[in-house]
């Protein structure tokens, strides 16, 4: 036996967008908002939305839903806004639903495979009560969509 | 390259990219609120459409803005605690709710009227106070100061693009905007006295 699995675990917090769900480490999450009134910008590109106005501070807001693969949400799920931490700004990422909070064994998660199934700047996957939730990796996400990262489509 | 059905392999570089997915406050993150139009740099247009409020008012016969973000409050004008020995344009002090609040004569700063106002000190040395007279009560470094006008007007939303830059005439103007027939003129407080 070379590697004893460790107890190590990581808290996630889940959400969907079409039909996938999704995770990003619980820390990245400030809060989670109904949907409100977003100011456009002009020349704003998709999935750029425009600004959110939320007391006092201007928080860009990007519609997740254009940025991965489409579906129809599960019935029951509403569309929330996800204000993320990246790095030191904050930034709404408008979702189809959220989950909660999960804590995964990082022993158990499964590196995400290549290819065209999965969604982009997916990193691993953890499989929980026979739920995928796939661990997205928000910055990398939203660095491809960036045109200088030429964004896809 | 095989697409990715192949069996899961184990990969060394899941313990690598769980590192990027936890949230480090110092991690790069790409610069999103500049999202350009594709194919196209769109920063002045996005700039164009960025709004700035101000508080307009009304100064010697012109109209005077400065930033809304700035003023803590809009007190009507009254008689002050005189300072002895006070260099002009300080008019005296106030107590707004405990804070000894500093108060400049803003036309005399101006260069808008030449002597100072007489409104601190004994009530039968002062001048009478203007019914429409505000004191604006705005934030600086050094912290709120009080600012005497003539006349509070109204918030005014100037879209960024309607700003030109000040021209220098009077310190402190830093921007100018039409605004129907009157011209805006863009104060910085702190630049001022």
């Amino acid at each position: 036996m070379a590697l004893e699995p460790e107890a190590e675990t990581l808290d996630l917090f889940t959400f969907s967008v079409g039909a996938h769900r999704y995770a990003v480490d619980v820390r990245r999450v400030d809060e989670v908002l109904a949907p409100a009134e977003v100011t456009p910008l002009a020349g704003a590109a998709p999935p750029l939305e425009g600004l959110l106005s939320l007391r006092g501070a201007e928080v860009p807001v990007v519609d997740l839903r254009l940025c991965l693969p489409a579906g129809t949400p599960a019935p029951g799920s509403e569309a929330r806004m996800l204000l993320c931490w990246l790095g030191k700004r904050r930034v709404a990422l408008r979702v189809d639903g959220v989950g909660g909070v999960l804590r995964v064994a990082t022993a158990r998660l499964q590196a995400a495979p290549g290819g065209p199934l999965v969604p982009p700047a997916v990193v691993a996957l953890a499989v929980e009560g026979g739920t995928v939730h796939f661990l997205l990796d928000v910055v990398e996400l939203l660095r491809r969509q960036s045109p200088e990262a030429g964004a896809p489509g | 390259m095989t697409p990715g059905m192949d069996a899961p392999r184990p990969s060394p570089s899941l313990a690598e990219r769980l590192k990027a997915f936890r949230y480090r406050p110092e991690e790069e993150v790409p610069p999103l609120a500049m999202f350009p139009a594709r194919g196209e740099d769109a920063r002045p247009a996005a700039v164009a459409e960025e709004v700035r409020e101000v508080l307009s008012f009304e100064l010697a016969g012109g109209t005077y803005a400065v930033a809304l973000g700035g003023v803590l409050e809009i007190l009507r004008a009254r008689t002050l605690v005189e300072i002895p020995r006070a260099e002009p344009p300080l008019l005296g002090v106030l107590d707004v709710r405990g804070t000894v609040t500093p108060v400049y004569d803003l036309a005399l700063a101006l260069g808008l009227r030449e002597r100072i106002r007489k409104v601190s000190g004994p009530p039968e040395e002062c001048e009478a106070v203007s019914r429409d007279a505000r004191i604006l009560v705005t934030r600086t470094a050094s912290g709120p100061v009080g600012l005497w006008v003539d006349r509070v007007r109204d918030v005014v939303r100037l879209p960024v693009g309607a700003i030109e830059a000040g021209t220098g005439e009077p310190e402190g103007v830093t921007g100018r905007a039409r605004r129907g027939v009157d011209t805006l003129l863009l104060l910085e407080p702190e630049r001022v006295l």
